[in-house]
């Protein structure tokens, strides 16, 4: 899709800006053994989440706050990475099946959210599969049954990203987050966690630079208590050996991510 | 009967299906009972074993934290406001279930058959609602593509609040009548049984 | 449903859930008349106000602001391009408000609305050389300027855009660093230092301060998203440091004495106060 298109709805600059050329570089490449932010290989950033529409008015956290309008939302951190996603409904559909209802979902990037070029207003191709993506990461956990002739909506926007494919787990399970706190009827809930091959190690949950070097990625979505995978991603070069590897691995860990919502839920309730 | 407080996450294995019967808020698979929203898990006990043969089990339910949005089904109660109408029906939005609002609009559909339960043919739309009325209302079919059918011919279905030309508030003198209490004049309704 | 609450309309007896959903307007009054608001403020009450400034790693200057539920983060990107012939000295400054399906469920998916668009355009118009000197954005003359893109995007929404937005702004080019810039008349390139950061000198700060017109009759400050809703009309007064005034905006069709404004006024200069501490304290936090 072209840049330059000016839209009149929109308060528009000049046709055409670029990032200055930084000199620092700032990838570190001193990880050869341990990690830069000094985490063991299978180790997921520290979480941080919140569930609904807001009780914590006084709280310290900046972002706390998502749409009450909203039947339920979350706010979640991972290392840098925060996203924010709500969840209307079940409300009525575009396009309605009388037997069940249907989940969609919309992800978005800040403009400001990645660390290169701003991004434009305008979706692009990739925030479309990445929605896509979640759609079918995350429905095979909703009891579409259960909502007939009605629609579930999720609103995700990465309002900080660090790392395409944690992103992604990262909007998965704050997804799930926002559907269990909206009530809506599930199976189980979906964690989603992914790995990334430094030459024949797999390290987990990757920050951008440590991605930018590694040349394989894997993502997986997973419902513990089910013991189903809802998705998997691989993409780059790697043995089926290394894959089946980094399934078991990506497996466990959404197994720890899981009880790290799970525990933010329950809490929630209190 | 409760052995302390459980809230439990959807997926939580809450018990086995043969020792007691699934509520809302689970499902089971494969002999098991699931928990399916966030909640609190709450068991309760039979009522008085009846002396039939039904074997009776303790009910497993979740209950939610708060109350959420509802959508109508098959024989659901709704609140609902008059859009527009014509002739043949009136278009409604559906804005609560029972006693729980919905979180958005549904749309609803009055056909005129379904007014009233009996006299169909001389029932007149015009006669009936007015665009802006408050109607109680039973959703009878899940509908066409976008629409819920409603029907109001019970006695307490109909119209429960309305507002008259002039602007005022009506009440009602009979079942097929209202009146402006400022300005005295009449208008017709399918009025509900106040009760 | 609790058991207490219930309104009566005449002839049915409702809960107070329904009342609100089914009758918001009569629903208000009942409130208004009594000299009180549904969310429990008076009539020149705003609701709290929480600044965070530099939240965000990947913008080069961010805030988050909270005003009540409404909560809104405002990123700025800085990129290089080419300076306009007739301006050869000024940068650009591009402000949009994103108001997206997440944040409430009046805004659907797809190009921006109206409500959008005229704060994106209005919040332009107010802070384009009025607060940002264009001058200062300049790396080489004729050569190379600065753009600064601000996007003030709504996470949660209930009410009040443009307060959110206007303190948004303000907070987040304050927190703003340009890197240090220099430009390579050889190659035409710009080069970047990331580490020596340098804040922009502003001409002045904004505070701005709403007030609604519900029914005809009752002047609320800083209406929420259900009062919004019924609002005539809508008086935006936005001060500078000193207290004088940057701007009045009075939209909406509903009728305003000139008496009501000046009150808006004075009014805002006591909102004023209470957002100078809070973008103060911020400061100093960081």
């Amino acid at each position: 899709m072209s840049t330059n298109v000016v839209d009149r709805r929109r308060v528009n600059g000049p046709a055409r800006s670029v990032e200055p050329l930084y000199t620092s570089a700032d990838t570190a490449e001193s990880f050869v053994n341990g990690r830069e932010d000094k985490r063991t290989l299978d180790q997921v950033r520290p979480i941080f989440m919140k569930t609904g529409p807001l009780s914590a008015q006084e709280s310290e956290l900046s972002l706390s706050a998502t749409a009450s309008a909203a039947s339920g939302s979350a706010f979640y951190e991972q290392g840098k990475i925060r996203i924010s996603c709500a969840v209307y409904g079940p409300r009525q559909g575009r396009k309605s099946n009388a037997r069940m209802g249907s989940f969609d979902c919309d992800f978005r990037y800040a403009p400001f959210s990645c660390s290169w070029k701003r991004r434009s207003h305008i979706k692009a191709a990739d925030e479309k599969e990445i929605s896509l993506m979640l759609e079918h990461a995350i429905a095979p956990a909703i009891r579409v049954e259960a909502y007939p002739k009605a629609c579930i909506d999720a609103f995700v926007t990465v309002i900080e990203s660090d790392g395409r494919a944690a992103t992604i787990a990262a909007a998965i399970n704050c997804i799930s987050a926002a559907l269990a706190d909206a009530g809506i009827e599930m199976y189980d809930s979906v964690a989603a966690c992914s790995m990334g091959l430094r030459g024949s190690q797999w390290v987990a949950d990757c920050t951008q630079s440590e991605e930018d070097v590694s040349s394989c990625s894997v993502l997986i979505a997973f419902m513990p208590s089910a013991d189903e995978i809802t998705y998997i991603l691989q993409h780059g070069k790697s043995t089926p050996e290394q894959t089946d590897q980094a399934v078991q691995t990506c497996t466990n860990l959404c197994t720890r991510v899981y009880a790290v919502i799970c525990r933010y839920l329950q809490s929630s309730l209190v | 009967m409760s052995g302390g407080i459980e809230s439990v996450t959807p997926g939580r294995r809450l018990g086995l299906a043969e020792e007691y019967e699934a509520g809302s808020g689970t499902y089971t698979r494969n002999g098991m009972i699931y928990s399916s929203i966030l909640g609190t898990k709450v068991v309760e006990k039979a009522e008085e074993p009846k002396e039939t043969d039904s074997q009776s089990k303790p009910t497993l339910y979740v209950k939610r934290s708060n109350a959420k949005f509802a959508i109508p089904v098959i024989g659901s109660e709704v609140l609902c406001r008059v859009v527009r109408m014509n002739p043949r029906a009136a278009s409604v939005a559906i804005m609560m279930v029972g006693s729980t609002p919905c979180q958005e609009d549904f749309q609803g559909v009055v056909r005129v058959q379904d007014i009233r339960a009996t006299e169909k043919d001389l029932v007149q739309m015009i006669n009936s609602f007015r665009p802006g009325d408050i109607i109680r209302a039973e959703v009878i079919s899940l509908g066409d593509q976008r629409s819920y059918y409603l029907a109001t011919t019970k006695n307490e279905h109909g119209v429960i609040f309305a507002q008259s030309a002039a602007g005022n508030t009506m009440v009602p003198i009979s079942w097929e009548e209202m009146q402006d209490p400022k300005t005295k004049d009449t208008e017709k309704r399918k009025c509900a049984k106040t009760f | 449903m609790s058991q207490g609450d219930v309104a009566n309309t005449g002839q049915v007896v409702f809960a107070i859930e329904a009342f609100k959903r089914i009758h918001p307007v009569e629903f208000q009054r009942r409130f208004l008349s009594q000299e009180t608001r549904h969310n429990g403020r008076g009539f020149s009450q705003f609701r709290a106000t929480h600044v965070t400034k530099g939240t965000i790693s990947t913008a080069q200057g961010s805030s988050t602001v909270r005003i009540g539920n409404t909560t809104v983060v405002c990123g700025i990107k800085a990129e290089v391009s080419e300076p306009d012939v007739k301006a050869p000295n000024e940068g650009y400054l591009v402000t949009n408000v994103d108001l997206s399906p997440m944040c409430s469920a009046h805004f659907r998916p797809g190009a921006p609305g109206e409500t959008a668009q005229v704060s994106s355009e209005h919040l332009h118009r107010l802070f384009k050389g009025n607060v940002v000197d264009p001058e200062s954005l300049c790396i080489e003359a004729g050569q190379a300027v600065w753009v600064l893109s601000a996007d003030i995007v709504f996470v949660k929404y209930d009410g009040n855009v443009l307060d959110a937005a206007v303190i948004a702004l303000t907070a987040a080019l304050e927190d703003l660093q340009l890197p240090k810039a220099v430009f390579d008349s050889e190659t035409g390139v710009v080069s970047a230092d990331r580490t020596m950061g340098q804040g922009l000198t502003l001409r002045k700060r904004l505070f701005p301060a709403t007030f609604s017109l519900i029914d005809g009759v009752y002047l609320v400050a800083d209406a929420d998203d259900a009062e919004e809703q019924l609002a005539t009309a809508t008086v935006l007064v936005v001060l500078d440091d000193n207290g004088h005034l940057v701007n009045i905006w009075k939209r909406g069709a509903g009728n305003i004495s000139r008496e009501t404004i000046s009150r808006c006024v004075d009014d805002a200069g006591v909102r004023k106060a209470t957002l100078t501490k809070e973008l103060q304290d911020n400061t100093q936090k960081s």
